[in-house]
């Protein structure tokens, strides 16, 4: 397994957007790269992994083009050592596991009893050997996950790249299983992507986060710098955070679009600037509450998400705001959809910064 | 849900429609003449004949058709629609006329016939490869409609998961393109061999007809239908239950492995 | 009333030109005595018959019947061709027909052993000579009857239970010849199809199909001494509604106009 860095700079016109990325992958790295529907996460994916060719720019994996436009290079997937897990794992269907995983060896020239025996030990290296023999049809989410993870760690590939890995899993093992798959990539070498919708995924998976927002990176950093300071809605939400932009006077900020928000008086701010709230800092009530916030203002609930844990409530007003809350305080509330509510932060829980 | 009954009337008077002119065959059967007529020598012989050259079609018909479906569903060559129209057009040709085509083509006069026969010396009309040609012409349609269905519903991102696991093109397309269309293409080749099986018009005006060498059974039967309905009827019989039986048999297996 | 009259008059007038013409011939002379017969009936010259004639004297017949008709303005003829086997089978088997056109006598035989013809009704009107069909400009250089034996050549029959595949394997067993056959053609039209295309180099039609095909198709005489002549016979059918037509019908196919028209398709005359 040669471990080298991946340099992709690459140019893509799609029908909805134009992809413009220039990212570095170092050996032993996992980026997560992240962004809304559309905004070309998995066209990366698939010019890194040679499946579309780029308009302009080059794609190096340990040094050596993949890619270059400029110099007419561009290697068929089959012929670069890229392993693409995909989002439904997209095993073949008329193979079994074992099969599955031997398939990148056999097409690579490996006589057949060679392959079986090394995609033998991918699967029980990925603790689905028992499974070798089934067919994906009837493997659980999770088994079929860690088998397509063998049948691309099989080729001993250059550089990983994982397209929603866990989304195809439902919610139960999906914990289970990104734990595993944060142990199976640290075995990995090389340089890895996730890409993924997911903040939590991300989180747990990745050293840096990469975000993408229409073909362009909008961020880039580790997850502790993305929370710290979003710089987008995007960001913000993905991250969990409320962000609002607007013009600060004092410990004022009048936020665009309407609404005003005060934050604690400590570090007066003039001009452009963004405050983020966390989400378990807001507070919901059914009447007007009565004491000491600084923020208080009245809302209709747009949305109400479950989860895990906690209860995410969506609430539109001015500004916008999400709110999480505990499902106890949910069912104090009893809260739906297009219920009138009355929101309230406190001033030091408002965090404000210029921007 | 139950089946509405304006559905289940007009299904029953369709079923009705196909399987009357069956029961009219079997009804003028001469059940008790029948064993000593299908195992006359003659008729064994042009069973034998057509049992060969439909499936000899009918792998023909594979070999070409699957990858004829392949290029009309992937690729993007110019005048793609034109081609897939002309690839189903024996499907309307009435067999004669495709029959007459043929010679035209492959006649010793024809297009290209001339030179298989000054060069080659090969002479195709009226040989049992004339029968297969014949057949494979009219019957490979069925096969091609088929696969190029099921070609164009498959997920190609299959392919591209073998591709970036270093599997080349023809690797791909034997190894992963070809078994998720495999139920189809089954169903296509018994398609075809079926209408194979049951080809008259572009033999008899391309292949002619003689004995042993170029006389399926349909034109065994057209022949005898003048000379003696009886064998013509019950050379008729058998091929319906030979059809029947694999028809059954195999239909039921596709149906169960699309299932 | 008067447009019957002037009917009658052309009528007579042309069965008076077949007796001028005609009388030189014992068979001719018979029959024109059948023609006034069935024309002294005139008045009740009328109606529609069907004529089942064998598929060989498609376009004789098509004019044959015009012509009637024209003679017989209340007339109409409904030819209705097919192979003379399948014809008389139909007929037995109770299809509705008035007069029937064999090209063998076989079949017409099979008439009057059916009682659906009287044994002294059916009459020979026409002969046909069977012949060698070549290619135009004969590019297998066929020169006999021995030719049908040579493999190298690709020859075509009719199928043995047509009547064109019949008469061709009695002209050829009668001179010994084992043909070395590549194709029994269904009917007498497809087999002379091929030959046209020049996809065969020989095969074996009557004479009048070889003056129908064409200027693509020659014909090679074959001499009498090995060849089977056919004959013609026709007779009304005696369940015909419409007896008396048919039987003018009959009679004017054996009419010198009739005649002169079955040879202009290549047909010979009955004797």
């Amino acid at each position: 397994m040669k471990s080298g860095a991946l340099r992709a700079s690459v140019q893509l016109s799609r029908s909805t957007f134009t992809l413009d990325v220039d990212i570095a992958v170092a050996a032993g790295e996992t980026v997560a790269v992240v962004g809304p529907n559309g905004a070309g996460k998995s066209t990366l994916l698939s010019i890194v992994a040679g499946l579309l060719v780029p308009e302009a720019g080059r794609i190096e994996i340990a040094g050596v083009a993949v890619d270059d436009v400029a110099a007419g290079i561009h290697v068929p997937p089959e012929r670069r050592a890229v392993g693409l897990v995909f989002q439904d794992h997209l095993l073949f269907p008329h193979l079994s596991a074992l099969e599955n995983v031997a398939f990148g060896l056999r097409s690579r020239g490996v006589p057949k009893p060679e392959a079986r025996q090394r995609a033998a030990v991918w699967l029980e290296r990925l603790g689905v050997a028992h499974r070798a023999g089934a067919r994906p049809r009837s493997l659980s989410g999770g088994e079929a996950q860690r088998v397509a993870l063998a049948r691309s760690l099989a080729i001993e590939p250059d550089v990983l790249l994982l397209d929603e890995p866990l989304s195809a899993l439902d919610v139960e093992t999906r914990d289970r299983v990104r734990s595993e798959l944060r142990t199976h990539l640290a075995g990995f070498a090389g340089p890895r992507v996730v890409v993924t919708h997911d903040p939590v995924e991300a989180m747990v998976l990745a050293d840096r986060m990469v975000v993408l927002e229409g073909g362009r990176v909008s961020h880039d950093g580790t997850p502790a710098e993305l929370t710290r300071h979003p710089r987008t809605h995007y960001v913000a939400r993905f991250v969990g955070l409320n962000l609002y932009c607007g013009q600060a006077s004092g410990s004022t900020l009048d936020v665009d679009g309407g609404g005003r928000i005060v934050a604690a008086p400590d570090e007066p701010v003039e001009g452009q600037a963004a405050a983020t709230v966390r989400p378990q800092a807001v507070s919901l009530h059914l009447q007007r509450p009565e004491g000491t916030p600084r923020n208080v203002w009245p809302g209709r609930v747009v949305g109400v998400d479950a989860t895990g844990e906690r209860v995410r409530v969506e609430v539109e007003s001015e500004p916008p705001v999400i709110a999480e809350i505990t499902p106890a305080a949910l069912a104090d509330l009893r809260l739906a959809s297009g219920d009138e509510v009355w929101v309230s932060i406190k001033a030091t829980d408002v965090h404000l910064e210029p921007a | 849900m139950t089946t509405p009954l304006p559905v289940r009337v007009l299904a029953a008077v369709g079923f009705a429609f196909v399987l009357l002119p069956f029961l009219g065959l079997l009804q003028r059967t001469p059940w008790s003449q029948l064993p000593s007529l299908v195992t006359r020598p003659d008729v064994r012989q042009a069973l034998r004949l057509s049992i060969l050259t439909s499936l000899a079609a009918m792998f023909l018909a594979i070999v070409l058709g699957v990858p004829l479906a392949w290029v009309l569903a992937r690729t993007h060559i110019p005048g793609r629609s034109v081609a897939r129209a002309i690839v189903t057009l024996p499907m309307v040709l009435p067999p004669v006329v495709g029959g007459a085509a043929l010679l035209f083509a492959l006649g010793r006069n024809g297009l290209v016939g001339q030179y298989l026969d000054d060069w080659f010396d090969i002479r195709l009309p009226f040989t049992t490869v004339a029968v297969v040609l014949a057949q494979t012409f009219v019957s490979m349609p069925f096969l091609v409609v088929t696969v190029e269905a099921a070609l164009r519903s498959t997920d190609v991102r299959y392919e591209q998961a073998a591709a970036t696991l270093g599997a080349g093109r023809w690797t791909t397309f034997r190894r992963v393109t070809l078994p998720s269309v495999a139920p189809s293409v089954l169903a296509g080749a018994v398609l075809c061999w079926a209408r194979a099986l049951g080809e008259f018009g572009a033999t008899i005006s391309f292949a002619g007809n003689l004995e042993g060498r170029t006389e399926t059974v349909p034109l065994a039967i057209y022949i005898e239908l003048q000379r003696d309905r009886d064998a013509a009827i019950a050379m008729s019989l058998v091929l319906v239950v030979i059809s029947l039986v694999v028809l059954v048999a195999l239909r039921d297996r596709w149906y169960r492995v699309q299932g | 009333m008067r447009r019957r009259l002037l009917a009658l008059s052309v009528v007579l007038a042309l069965v008076f030109v077949g007796v001028a013409c005609g009388d030189d011939s014992d068979s001719n002379k018979a029959d024109t005595t059948s023609t006034t017969q069935s024309t002294a009936a005139k008045d009740t010259l009328e109606g529609e018959i069907v004529v089942s004639a064998a598929a060989s004297l498609t376009e004789a017949f098509d004019e044959i019947a015009k012509d009637f008709e024209t003679a017989h303005p209340g007339v109409e003829v409904s030819p209705d061709y097919g192979p003379s086997s399948g014809l008389s089978d139909d007929i037995l088997a109770g299809k509705p027909s008035d007069i029937f056109a064999s090209a063998d006598q076989t079949n017409m035989q099979k008439l009057v052993d059916g009682k659906a013809v009287d044994a002294g009704a059916p009459k020979v009107f026409a002969r046909n000579r069977p012949e060698m069909a070549v290619p135009k400009g004969n590019p297998g250089g066929v020169k006999g009857l021995a030719d049908f034996a040579k493999s190298d050549l690709d020859i075509g029959l009719c199928a043995a239970d047509v009547p064109c595949g019949k008469f061709a394997r009695q002209v050829l067993d009668q001179a010994g010849i084992t043909p070395s056959v590549d194709t029994n053609e269904v009917d007498v039209k497809s087999l002379l199809g091929k030959i046209e295309s020049n996809d065969l180099d020989l095969g074996m039609v009557y004479h009048t199909d070889v003056v129908a095909a064409g200027d693509q198709v020659e014909g090679i005489e074959i001499p009498d001494d090995q060849n089977v002549i056919a004959v013609y016979p026709i007779a009304a059918l005696k369940d015909s509604k419409n007896q008396d037509v048919a039987e003018a019908f009959a009679a004017y196919v054996a009419s010198p106009a009739a005649q002169s028209v079955l040879e202009k398709f290549g047909f010979l005359p009955p004797s």
